[in-house]
């Protein structure tokens, strides 16, 4: 009797076991366009074999595995972290670059090359009326160029501030979402004793969103919770209790320049500043652009920012020279700008040509001794190149300290793009190796992957290659004249 | 296959065969994202085809010196280091799995030490 039962078991165990093993099937069929999954693996354990004890062995139904690979997940996250970060640069740079023209023909860097043009073209005829008128024009243009500058960075900022709020909502919303999935996995956990494959599915979709957001890291608990640290340290979600992270844009706490605007910090839920912490994603790329290229712009509590020195320094230079030089008819010569002296930070957007000046009180003459009736003008026109000391600002000509600006500007952005480009590219190619791990046998997927991994190395070598005949042939092109 | 692309290529100009390596080798960035070996087989033909343009180029040695062709050059080693990028990640990204699949430490000399065993004994539905 005991071998019939036995043997009845055993059928029921066996009926059992493939009837999980038909779920899981139909469940990779139903779910193979679902964001996240990946396809299960029902699992058959042996039973023991001892017709002595009425033990007759065949198989019973084990938990189904998932053939999620979380190295493959982290590096598809990792991917969509980077590129991330790399879109809200590019995008936050591009209106920043638009501001540094490098051509040289529009804004500061445009009327700063006129205003010089129009010295130049008064130290040529210094009683000329349409001279002089030219110099105040150009000087007019010039402090509208920094303030409309200045508020373009300004409006920037406050775009930036906006685009981080939102950022740090959405992140703190899909962690709450995370959280939600976290206790639906523990309410509902898999009769088999596995992963439950929807609520699984929609835990590394959602893994998935938030990377792209911020660098999260992700470890999985035995019973299939997540708990996700964003910047390796910082704690958004464990297991059923989620923590929730704010902005701060008011910090002026030790502000060298009280004017200034404050960077803008990420505070945990304790209200620990952690923005160090946050490097890539949407919100690293956007708290690099805000707090790292714009305050050397337009300045902050912290730092005067280039915009600042360049106007004032353009501004003092320009009327220290005037105002020790005369007249043509001996009278001491007047300011041609004027600024908030009072916050360092506020010269460029407060920039403007003195209201006392008039084109007859410009002084073109260097007093002397030997008198120059044009001495001053030509000396204005060489301020931009002029390698003294008191004309120069961080060791560098003002010409060469503006075009400093604008090719850092112009280089950030360009990085910027090139960092987006090569992180889709490895995004894509992350994505297709993922695709391939999951979607094969847990028995061949090692196989094929040294196979994939040869073909690499081998392809990699050929491009070796093809990048040094590139190199031969461009040695062979005869240098034109 | 190398044959074939040097005769293919046997009476295009220069300017020509650098336009057809860009091609191939911007086709190849998006044949790599196919991750199936037979996929990655037919890469390294479609690379084998760009040598042999690029040295039957190289073997003629008569070039134009015009700026074009030192851009369409510029352009083709652009695409060439995109392309590794692309390559190296791609097989830094299986090593690594491989290796924290099959990884058994490090041997004296500090390279990785796979093992391979028999098979685990999972059905796969």
């Amino acid at each position: 009797m005991g071998t019939l039962f036995g043997t009845l078991n055993n059928s029921l165990d066996a009926i059992e076991a493939f009837q999980t093993a038909l779920n899981v099937s139909q469940n990779n069929v139903s779910n193979a366009s679902t964001p996240g999954y990946a396809r299960q693996v029902a699992t058959l354990d042996a039973l023991p074999f001892d017709p002595s004890e009425g033990v007759t062995g065949g198989v019973r139904a084990g938990p189904s595995q998932s053939t999620q690979d979380e190295y493959v997940n982290q590096a598809v996250n990792s991917q969509v972290s980077q590129q991330g970060n790399f879109t809200a640069q590019s995008s936050a740079l591009a209106a920043i670059q638009g501001l540094f023209d490098v051509s040289g023909q529009s804004g500061v860097v445009g009327n700063l090359n006129q205003l010089f043009q129009s010295f130049s073209a008064w130290a040529a005829t210094p009683g000329s009326a349409s001279a002089q008128q030219g110099v105040l024009t150009a000087a007019q243009e010039l402090s509208q160029g920094f303030q409309s500058t200045a508020a373009s960075l300004y409006q920037t900022t406050i775009q930036l501030n906006q685009q981080i709020s939102s950022t740090v909502q959405q992140i703190n919303q899909i962690a709450s979402q995370i959280q939600a999935e976290n206790v639906a996995i523990l309410q509902n956990p898999d009769p088999a004793g596995g992963v439950n494959a929807g609520l699984d599915a929609q835990l590394h979709a959602s893994i998935q969103s938030l990377s792209q957001l911020g660098d999260v890291s992700v470890t999985y608990a035995p019973d299939g919770t997540a708990t996700v640290l964003l910047g390796g340290q910082t704690p958004l979600v464990i297991g059923a209790q989620q923590n929730s992270i704010q902005t701060n844009f008011s910090n002026t706490t030790a502000a060298t320049y009280p004017g200034g605007v404050p960077n803008v910090q990420i505070l945990d839920a304790n209200g620990q500043d952690i923005t160090g912490q946050i490097s890539q994603g949407t919100l690293g790329g956007l708290l690099n652009v805000r707090n790292g290229v714009l305050p050397g712009l337009q300045g902050s509590t912290q730092q005067v920012g280039s915009l600042n020195q360049l106007a004032q320094q353009v501004a003092d230079r320009v009327n220290a020279i005037l105002t020790a030089a005369n007249t043509p008819t001996g009278a001491a010569g007047s300011p041609l700008f004027a600024y908030n002296h009072s916050t360092p930070t506020d010269v460029a957007s407060t920039l403007t040509v003195d209201p006392n000046i008039t084109a007859s009180t410009l002084a073109p003459a260097d007093p002397g001794p030997p008198p120059v009736s044009n001495g001053a003008a030509l000396t204005l026109s060489n301020l931009g190149q002029s390698t003294a000391v008191s004309d120069e600002i961080a060791g560098r000509p003002i010409l060469q300290f503006l075009s400093s600006i604008t090719t850092q500007v112009g280089q950030k952005a360009s990085d910027a793009q090139t960092g987006q480009n090569l992180a889709s590219q490895s995004l894509a190619q992350a994505q297709a190796v993922q695709t391939q791990i999951s979607g094969v046998s847990l028995d061949a997927e090692a196989i094929n992957v040294m196979e994939l991994q040869k073909g690499y190395q081998a392809a990699g070598q050929m491009v070796n290659v093809i990048d040094s005949l590139a190199s031969t042939l461009l040695n062979m092109i005869p240098v034109t004249a | 296959m190398q044959k074939d692309a040097t005769h293919a290529t046997s009476c295009i100009s220069f300017d020509d065969a650098c336009r057809y390596t860009d091609t191939k080798l911007r086709e190849v960035r998006r044949l790599l994202l196919d991750t199936r070996p037979e996929a990655v087989e037919r890469c390294q033909s479609e690379l084998e085809q760009i040598v042999a343009v690029l040295e039957k180029l190289v073997a003629e040695g008569d070039h134009p010196s015009d700026t074009a062709a030192t851009a369409a050059l510029t352009g083709i080693q652009g695409s060439a280091r995109d392309l590794r990028l692309q390559i190296e990640y791609a097989s830094n990204l299986c090593f690594g799995w491989i290796q924290l699949r099959l990884g058994a430490g490090y041997s004296r000399d500090g390279l990785p030490v796979l093992v391979t065993g028999e098979p685990g004994s999972s059905l796969e539905a």
